[in-house]
């Protein structure tokens, strides 16, 4: 036995729900950071793309002999280079355009050797438009005279969705009380601190290497390829730190693929990078949806069906927000038990802005209705039944083992828990009786409380063929570990969470784990950062290539201590024997003796790991996620009658996180999550006339500011899932669901007023108090 | 919006002898100059090309304009002293509780770090067409204030009217300076003059400073009014970042008079005075003040929030403000 080990014992001890450092957090607070939007390549050229500004029109002619002229500007490219060239979920979508369907059509690029000398030569395009009449609603596109959007898709059709289970007739003759109301959700999108960019290169043969922000580096070769005519296999996608994404970066948009064809026409690298206004007009919004809501249930409190006919502005392309009624509906039909579903969904083009993905993906638009419909329950059940809100709540929330009508199985369900935590520590009964009868009441500033849950998918959303994620798994001569994974860093804490994984299975600091995922042609395939579902798939993926190592170096540790490999274990950088925590030798030096002998033993594995779920079909039944989660969050807020301002004091929040991983990062998620959605509920709106934004820049589109964040109180329920990683479940996107109901709930509770269309801004909130207290008098 | 898009020059002299040297070189060149001191309001207007200088000469060098002193009956501020200071300094905490507020309302920390109480008290009015980006303008008419012949906010507009733009003010500062009577010392080529606060400020959206170009405010100079009571309400959608859509600073005097001062709405701040002695109860005095008020102010569909909502919000905030100082009288 060596030296160092001798009478050297360590105990047992686990990393998992420690709060655990994001290894690049320093180097952001400090602004050490290089983005890619610090990023110069050698011989690098500027892309800038023309946009039309206009929402729908004929382009007559474009002129472009006066830019190509200005010194400095190396090719000016129109729609006309770019023939047959595809891009979008249903291959609608164009790098260039040759007719104007939307303000943010790219009608023309530029690649010049500055910034400057691209902005002054998209100046000196001269382009001739014939204005057409427009659509700027779902409604209005359906009418039987509306212009005609896309060529491919008469009556300005888009996508369309439905799933039917039960007897909807028997069930509406079996209700008590049905609710009937009609949702507006609005327009919002993601405010990245960093703006869009990419940076595209070819080299000599014909490869395309892309410095992009996406959040699916695997799949987005594939979507890429057909807007450039080359192969997928062709590209190489890169990452470099990205500024914030949130759904974002899930798809191609035309300004890539504008950077790739400038790149392969001047043999020179391309930067096209937004500036803020840019990204406000042309980066993807939230799918903005009206939702007819009905539901119903008995007068004992038994939730007897849900109907939901969803009607979308679809915008001018589709790209992944008209998709979101695929979460909408298991929202519908799994949010409480409920036996009867009918969902619906259509989206309709128009010359709108078109929507992408952002956390919450539908959710955030369903549960905003959804969770009203429960509280418009429980206060009528209340108020003619006597019954207690909790306990109508309560009646209906699955338990474990429950499969919902979409055939999701709620294996470990704790809902009743987090209902029952969330409003004792808020003591939400209490408070709610006292401010129901406070309502009427004369006085200025009125308080209330509200409650909303709801339930997403918490293992992967199984809408590829695959859900699964690569890791490769090596350990150097000093016990340091390099993890190559699939899965994409945008800003949510998987670097911090993979090294905290791998740390607890080899027994090494965290800061010994290196994490590499940000090269393609490195990298093992990944479905991309969505879903909630990294820490799930790719945690269970480092976990188990961990395992792998791990079982390899106590095997070669076993010959040389004469124990069994059982009775070893990785701790504090030692083999140690499991029972008693005696060191028997050096982890790194272990590591070495395995290399350096003849028959060398390396420690190099990898992984694939495939969740438990099965793809979501044309049909919308099947288990699609490996797991399920609920959240409630109570808003206890103020309102101000004479100004309509609304104030959220506290949040209180119980949510189902199967296991706590990370817990600083848990709690960031939290908060994160939930500006997001106090945004959304409060005061970020984006306001469109005729199809153009008005105003797009940050003094314009009001982002909650750190005065804005309420008290909140966080309760992490855990379940133990089977399924993930320790038990741990996704969690990221359940706090901007649920927070804008919960807070529309509690405004109801202060001033007796519901509020169906979001945002509840100072003005709409004083508006209808006023109107209120006119009808009332 | 990275970076400005045209290339300016750019210097701080140290002393005033060398900042007038360096004015009289641009005037003798033509070349345009603009003053700069903490730049959080000229840097976004340099960016959106409202400014386009030859030359940008910041003020910082003067490092004897960033000082706060109280002398006898008053509290001179040095027009260079930031909003951080400003809020934290124990003469303005103890004599001007209100200021200290006033200035802590404004933007965000950081902001508050660079900004300076002479540049909030000359901060350029606004207005939500001129304010836009170059691209977001050019796709109107251009207004009156970018050498255009249409108003956007008052369609009817002609050259030639009295008041030619409706761009407003929106210095979260200077009503309560306002009330309390302070004056601001000017030197510029010409030399030196102390005028009234009230006095600095026009009535146009274009020229809505009586500065001079060339000329720079040097101190502040603040009346400490004895026993008197003040308070500032901003409203804002959100608590940082914003300007305000409306600010109401108010006072109360040791002889009972109350006196209220607004930003965010007019071209130029509105002062109003309700004397104790020609009302019997301090509802009377609110409701005499918030008369006067709404027949002063011109409110345009410029802002975040809709005109008749800050219309009406113009007495509730009036209210608000007044009713603290008379909460703070009782106790």
């Amino acid at each position: 036995m060596a030296e160092d080990v001798a009478f050297k014992h360590i105990e047992k001890t686990s990393l998992i729900g420690k709060r655990i450092k994001k290894p690049d957090a320093p180097a952001k607070a400090i602004g050490k950071t290089r983005y890619i939007n610090d990023m110069v390549l050698p011989q690098m050229l500027y892309g800038k793309i023309l946009h039309a500004g206009r929402p729908h029109a004929e382009i007559i002619s474009i002129d472009t002999s006066e830019a190509e002229k200005l010194a400095g500007v190396h090719l000016v490219i129109t729609a006309k280079d770019t023939p047959d060239l595809k891009l979008g979920f249903v291959k609608d979508n164009a790098p260039l355009k040759s007719k104007v369907l939307c303000e943010r059509d790219e009608v023309a690029a530029v690649a010049a050797e500055s910034e400057a000398i691209a902005a002054a030569a998209i100046k000196l395009i001269k382009v001739s438009y014939k204005d057409l009449p427009g659509v700027f609603s779902a409604k209005d596109g359906l009418k039987k005279d509306a212009p005609q959007i896309q060529e491919n898709f008469p009556g300005n059709k888009s996508l369309k969705f439905k799933f039917k289970h039960g007897d909807l007739a028997e069930a509406e003759a079996g209700s008590d009380i049905i609710l009937d109301h009609v949702f507006n959700v609005h327009y919002v999108t993601h405010c990245c601190m960093g703006t869009s960019c990419a940076i595209a290169d070819f080299d000599h043969n014909g490869k395309l290497t892309i410095y992009s922000q996406t959040q699916y580096p695997y799949n987005y070769k594939m979507d890429l390829a057909p807007a450039l005519g080359i192969d997928p296999g062709d590209i190489r996608v890169i990452q470099p730190t990205t500024g914030g994404s949130f759904g974002a970066k899930l798809d191609v948009y035309p300004y890539e693929p504008v950077a790739a064809i400038l790149a392969q026409k001047t043999g020179r690298p391309v930067k096209v990078l937004f500036d803020r206004e840019e990204e406000f007009i042309n980066s993807p919004t939230r799918q903005p949806a009206a939702i007819h809501l009905r539901t119903g249930c008995t007068s004992d409190g038994i939730l007897t069906f849900r109907s939901a006919d969803v009607l979308m502005d679809n915008g001018a392309y589709t790209s992944w927000g008209p998709t979101v009624p695929v979460i909408m509906m298991r929202t519908v039909s799994g949010h409480y038990r409920v036996p009867v579903i009918d969902f619906k969904a259509q989206a309709v083009y128009s010359n709108n802005a078109y929507a992408g993905s952002f956390r919450g993906y539908g959710n955030v638009q369903m549960t905003y209705a959804t969770a009203q419909h429960m509280d418009m329950f429980a206060e009528e059940l209340s108020e003619k039944h006597g019954m207690d809100p909790i306990e109508f709540h309560l009646k209906n929330a699955q338990k474990s083992g429950e499969v919902t009508p979409q055939k999701s199985y709620l294996r470990e369900c704790v809902l009743a828990e987090c209902l029952t935590t969330a409003a004792a520590a808020s003591d939400y009964v209490n408070k709610h009786k006292t401010y129901t009868e406070a309502c009427t009441e004369e006085g200025r500033y009125k308080r209330g409380i509200g409650l909303a849950s709801s339930i997403h998918n918490a293992g992967g959303a199984k809408i590829h063929k695959s859900d699964g994620c690569g890791t490769i798994l090596k350990m150097d001569d000093y016990a340091r570990v390099t993890v190559i994974t699939g899965a994409s860093e945008i800003g949510q804490g998987i670097d911090a969470v993979i090294s905290q994984i791998v740390s607890e299975e080899l027994g090494v600091p965290p800061e010994h784990v290196t994490l590499v995922n940000n090269d393609s042609d490195i990298g093992p395939w990944d479905v991309g950062v969505h879903a909630s579902r990294t820490t799930f798939i790719a945690g269970n993926g480092a976990k188990r290539a961990a395992i792998k190592a791990k079982k390899q170096i106590l095997a070669a540790a076993s010959k040389q201590a004469n124990v069994t490999a059982e009775e070893l274990d990785l701790r504090g950088g030692y083999v140690v024997q499991d029972k008693d925590g005696a060191a028997v030798i050096r982890l790194d030096r272990m590591l070495r003796q395995m290399h350096f002998q003849p028959t060398p033993d390396v420690v190099m594995v990898s992984d694939y790991y495939e969740p438990n779920s099965e793809l979501e079909g044309k049909d919308h039944i099947s288990d699609h996620s490996a797991a399920y989660s609920h959240a409630v969050h109570i808003a206890e807020v103020v309102v101000d009658t004479y100004t309509g301002e609304v104030k959220v004091e506290k949040v209180t929040m119980a949510q189902d996180v199967g296991r706590v991983i990370n817990r600083m990062g848990l709690e960031a998620q939290m908060e994160g999550g939930l500006a997001f959605g106090l945004g959304f509920a409060l005061s970020e709106e984006m306001i469109f006339e005729e199809g153009r934004l008005l105003n797009p820049s940050f003094r314009d589109y009001k982002v909650p500011t750190a005065p804005e964040m309420p008290e909140i109180e966080m309760h992490f329920i855990e379940s133990d899932c089977e399924e993930g990683p320790y038990g741990a479940k996704g969690i990221a996107e359940l706090p901007t669901i649920v927070i804008a109901p919960a807070i529309a709930n509690a405004v109801y509770n202060a001033t007796g007023i519901r509020f169906l269309n979001p945002p509840m801004s100072p003005e709409k909130v004083a508006r209808a108090i006023w109107e209120k207290k006119q009808a009332d008098s | 919006m990275t970076a400005p898009k045209k290339d300016f020059d750019f210097a701080r002299p140290k002393t005033i002898e060398q900042l007038y040297n360096l004015v009289q070189e641009c005037q003798h060149e033509g070349r345009q100059f603009i003053f700069s001191a903490g730049g959080t309001d000229i840097m976004p207007n340099l960016k959106s090309e409202i400014l386009s200088p030859d030359i940008v000469i910041s003020l910082t060098g003067l490092r004897a304009l960033n000082n706060i002193e109280k002398q006898g009956d008053h509290i001179i501020i040095g027009a260079l002293t930031s909003l951080s200071e400003l809020c934290s300094n124990n003469n303005i905490q103890k004599y001007l509780p209100a200021l200290a507020r006033a200035a802590h309302k404004v933007a965000s920390p950081q902001i508050r770090n660079r900004a300076t109480i002479g540049g909030n008290i000359m901060v350029e009015n606004r207005c939500s067409y001129i304010n836009q980006s170059p691209i977001n303008r050019e796709s109107h008419s251009p207004c009156f204030k970018i050498g255009g012949d249409v108003c956007h906010l008052v369609k009817s507009a002609k050259r030639g009217d009295d008041i030619l733009c409706q761009a407003r003010f929106v210095s979260d500062t200077a009503p309560l300076l306002l009330l309390q009577n302070s004056t601001v010392n000017i030197i510029g080529p010409a030399g030196s003059k102390e005028i009234k606060l009230a006095d600095l400020y026009l009535n146009d959206g274009i020229e809505s400073k009586s500065l001079m170009h060339g000329e720079i405010i040097t101190h502040i100079k603040v009346e400490i009014t004895e026993n008197s009571l003040s308070h500032y309400e901003k409203l804002t959608i959100r608590n940082a970042l914003d300007f305000p859509s409306l600010g109401v600073a108010a006072l109360r005097r040791g002889n009972g008079d109350i006196s209220v001062a607004l930003t965010g709405l007019n071209t130029r701040p509105g002062v109003f005075h309700a004397k104790l002695e020609n009302h019997e109860t301090s509802d009377d005095m609110i409701v005499d003040i918030c008369r006067k008020a709404n027949d002063f102010t011109v409110t345009y569909q410029q802002d975040f929030f809709p005109r008749g909502y800050r219309k009406n919000m113009i007495s509730v905030f009036i209210r608000r403000a007044i009713n603290k100082i008379l909460e703070g009288a009782k106790s």
